[in-house]
């Protein structure tokens, strides 16, 4: 009886969550975004390619390099699922299961297994991605992809899910943090030793031919070589050739599914209490981020705050004021644990390039990081940081209510974001220019300088602009602007992708002229370095400072125009 | 059901302590709440109703101490004790997806209830949900979703019911028809608790008061019983002036000379 209550609860929230979302469909502020999301998932998966012969045979030829890779993948997300646990949720539910499933009269046992049913409309529909992608591609059987993909998925889930409840039986049982990491570390570590008996360092890069055997030595031989053999037959199903490399992977998959579930739910750990917990504060924490992006989400994981860095003096304009209270909501959730998995990435990559013996390696390196987090920024920056005017749209009759003139709410929103890009953005640039070497050319310092200061000079105002728009937007289209609720998937992506393409046509219309006044101080640079007048390099900083002023003066125009228009918005007429 | 004249217990609580990280959010609290009684469960904030409520719910384990519901164990026998009981959270949580219909139904079958849909037909009466049958939660008001939520805790006609700050954001209207669905479950026969800030509320439909501080009981009894365990109390004394003599939020007045 019961279980025929959570397959009504499951079944019946599916079709009306599909119906909902249909119907809503007639509304144009959910169907253009829902057709943008189709086209890009069209493009980035459907669209027939690689149709070649040469590519089948390619891919049928590093098939086993990608199963054996995907199966240390497999096992180290595995294994760092069991090391980690004691850190990871025991059991995510919403509020609403846990007050209703948790206190009616179900086994745990039953409530497991309802959480992972719920899991599956998610899997499906990426299992029908897997399908798709797999569609007219030559070497790949697209049933084999999408139950291969299934598969794994739901192995890895059932693996977190039995990690979590066997740290979370430990706790109840009174182990302290030491005695709960230790199954983790204990499988972790007789891991590292069986893969440490095959090791042997690594060829170059380069050497390529070299690698292959390599890897086939470390994960193939020795006891590495059972230890993978499992995953391995499940990692082959996706690419499987014939049916029964397939009906053997299909079946130690779901041998070792059971294993996981009866493991899971043997267990009876008590979830329950970190399950309300969690459920909680991930409500806080989604809230959080549909309204204020990355750094509302970073900013509800705090529960206490040190006192500001930024001080705000008693008096002054009052722009300032919001700049403020702008830049403390985008800082506040940011430590230095932010950055550093960034930084460990980027090192990892210079030591890689720098091993290869070759100084090009580097530089190519830190050109394209440099270039990379400087576009990342310019251009999702205004999208990713939305603590600003966006996440006010919220509270607008409070903003509305504010002793403060439209334009200077709007100035001191998106300065106060944008301050914060545009220093990271002047450190990026910097220290690109000054690390790169040059591909082998001398490179001046003065020229170095004069590139950081045109970068520093141009950039700003440009992110400004971003901003500027972005919180326009807001004040144009508020119920576009802000993240409705139960929107996700495709009609996000689609709803991101729009406001993007906009904002970008808007920017090179208001950059056009800024941009041919860079255009030119560059010519003349180049033209002056030709006639050998070294000084003429200082051309571009000079016509980088006057465009950033011409873009700072049309910011001041378009704040003045948004401002007008917030004054004017009646906080009744949307729903945000 | 009463053996020697002795009427069981609904709910009991026995040397319940609850402990967060060292903090005792409940600390050795023990009381019964017996059939057709209301007990009104007040307290400053963070003085512990809600985790009790959620200790005798099953959402969270005690650290030491046991609780009954009609008899059975919420840890050793979840299922059945949880059978025989309703929970009404301070704000409604329901599911997104579901009707309004189809949230009763989902209870009914979760609870087992035989012939549920003439038991929907009066709650949707009751509590004034008619015409709102096949409405997503998001298109209800919040009173309409905390009235929801008290039919899906009913239809199962629960022995022992938990109501924790049930009439937050609602209008008069509301108010008064949740408290006569709440004494009319207790007349027949059913045991209540209600966790409020609202005293003239627990006053009011309340038979018994346990008032905690701290984790640890206060007072508990009949209002004529508390107010004569509070020393210098105005013979008239409501629940708000008992409550706060007796946390320490007001001193007694000046003896006069």
């Amino acid at each position: 009886m019961t279980n025929s209550a959570l397959f009504f609860l499951l079944t019946r929230s599916a079709k009306n969550s599909l119906v909902h979302k249909i119907s809503r469909l007639k509304n144009p502020r959910y169907l253009l975004p829902f057709l943008a999301g189709m086209a890009y998932l069209w493009v980035m998966i459907g669209m027939p390619s690689f149709s070649s012969n040469q590519v089948a045979h390619d891919a049928e030829s590093i098939a086993p390099v990608v199963q054996s890779v995907s199966g240390v993948l497999v096992l180290f997300f595995g294994a760092m699922a069991w090391l980690f646990a004691p850190n990871n949720p025991t059991l995510y539910m919403n509020e609403a299961e846990v007050t209703q499933l948790c206190t009616a009269p179900l086994t745990r046992q039953q409530i497991i297994r309802y959480r992972w049913m719920r899991a599956q409309l998610p899997l499906l529909f990426m299992a029908a991605v897997a399908f798709a992608f797999a569609f007219r591609r030559p070497g790949i059987f697209p049933p084999y992809a999408s139950v291969g993909a299934w598969c794994m998925v739901n192995l890895l889930l059932l693996n977190g899910v039995a990690a979590a409840l066997l740290a979370g039986k430990l706790k109840a049982l009174g182990f302290g943090r030491v005695g709960r990491h230790m199954p983790g570390a204990l499988l972790v570590g007789a891991l590292v030793g069986v893969f440490a008996l095959n090791f042997t360092p690594p060829p170059p890069l380069k050497q390529f031919d070299e690698f292959m055997p390599w890897l086939d030595n470390l994960t193939h031989s020795g006891l590495a070589g059972y230890v993978l053999w499992p995953l391995r037959q499940v990692t082959a199903m996706a690419s499987a050739q014939d049916l029964p490399t397939f009906a053997r992977g299909l079946c130690v998959a779901l041998l070792l599914m059971f294993a996981l579930d009866q493991f899971a739910t043997r267990l009876n750990t008590p979830f329950e209490e970190d399950a309300l917990a969690l459920a909680q504060n991930i409500g806080r924490r989604l809230e959080a981020f549909r309204t204020g992006g990355a750094s509302g989400a970073a900013l509800a994981k705090l529960q206490t705050a040190k006192p500001s860095r930024f001080k705000l003096a008693e008096q002054g304009p009052a722009w300032r004021a919001m700049m403020w209270k702008s830049v403390i909501a985008q800082t506040r959730g940011v430590s230095m644990r932010t950055f550093v998995p960034f930084l460990l990435i980027g090192v990892v990559l210079l030591v890689v390039m720098a091993t290869q013996g070759e100084e090009r390696f580097v530089d190519l390196a830190i050109v394209t990081m440099g270039s990379v987090i400087t576009i990342m920024l310019v251009i999702a920056g205004p999208q990713v940081l939305r603590n600003d005017l966006r996440a006010e749209l919220q509270r607008l009759d409070y903003i509305r209510s504010l002793p403060v003139r439209g334009k200077d709410i709007l100035r001191g929103e998106v300065y106060g974001s944008a301050a914060l890009i545009s220093v990271a953005l002047v450190l990026v640039v910097f220290g690109s220019v000054f690390a790169f070497r040059g591909f082998g050319f001398r490179i001046e310092y003065a020229h170095r300088v004069v590139i950081v200061l045109s970068a520093a000079f141009m950039l700003p105002p440009v992110v400004v602009l971003g901003f500027a728009l972005e919180n326009g937007a807001a004040v144009l289209m508020p119920s576009w602007a802000a993240v409705a609720p139960g929107s996700g998937g495709v009609e996000l992506v689609g709803r991101n992708m729009l406001m993007t393409i906009l904002r970008l046509i808007l920017m090179s219309l208001v950059l056009s002229v800024p941009a041919g006044l860079v255009a030119a101080g560059i010519a003349a640079a180049v033209a002056g370095y030709r006639a050998g007048i070294d000084a003429a390099a200082w051309f571009a900083p000079l016509s980088a400072l006057l465009a950033g002023l011409v873009t700072m003066l049309e910011v001041e125009l378009l704040l003045a125009f948004f401002g007008r228009r917030l004054e004017n918005l009646d906080p009744s007429s949307e729903r945000f | 059901m009463a053996q020697n004249g002795i009427v069981p217990s609904m709910i009991e609580v026995v040397n319940l302590t609850k402990t967060y990280e060292g903090t005792r959010a409940v600390n050795e609290l023990s009381f019964t709440v017996q059939p057709g009684e209301v007990l009104g469960l007040v307290g400053p904030n963070g003085a512990g109703k809600t985790t009790t409520m959620r200790c005798i719910t099953g959402i969270i384990a005690p650290t030491q101490g046991r609780v009954l519901v009609c008899g059975r164990d919420i840890v050793l026998d979840p299922v059945g004790a949880k059978r025989e009981l309703a929970f009404i959270p301070d704000e409604p949580r329901l599911f997104e997806y579901l009707t309004v219909r189809e949230h009763l139904a989902f209870v009914a079958r979760l609870y087992g209830v035989q012939d549920p849909l003439p038991k929907a037909e009066v709650l949707y009466d009751e509590l004034e949900l008619r015409g709102k049958e096949d409405a997503l939660p998001n298109t209800l008001s919040r009173g309409m979703k905390q009235k929801l939520a008290i039919a899906c805790a009913l239809i199962h006609e629960p022995r022992a019911i938990l109501f924790d700050e049930p009439l937050t954001g609602l209008d008069p209207v509301a108010i008064r028809r949740i408290k006569e669905t709440i004494k009319k479950r207790a007349a027949g026969g059913a045991a209540i608790i209600i966790s409020s800030h609202l005293l003239n509320l627990v006053e009011l439909i309340a038979t018994k008061i346990l008032l905690l501080q701290h984790g640890k009981k206060l007072l508990h009894g009949t209002l004529p019983e508390i107010q004569a365990a509070v020393p210098n109390l105005r013979e008239d004394a409501d629940l708000e002036e008992i409550f706060m003599r007796a946390t320490g939020y007001e001193a007694p007045p000046e003896p006069r000379v």
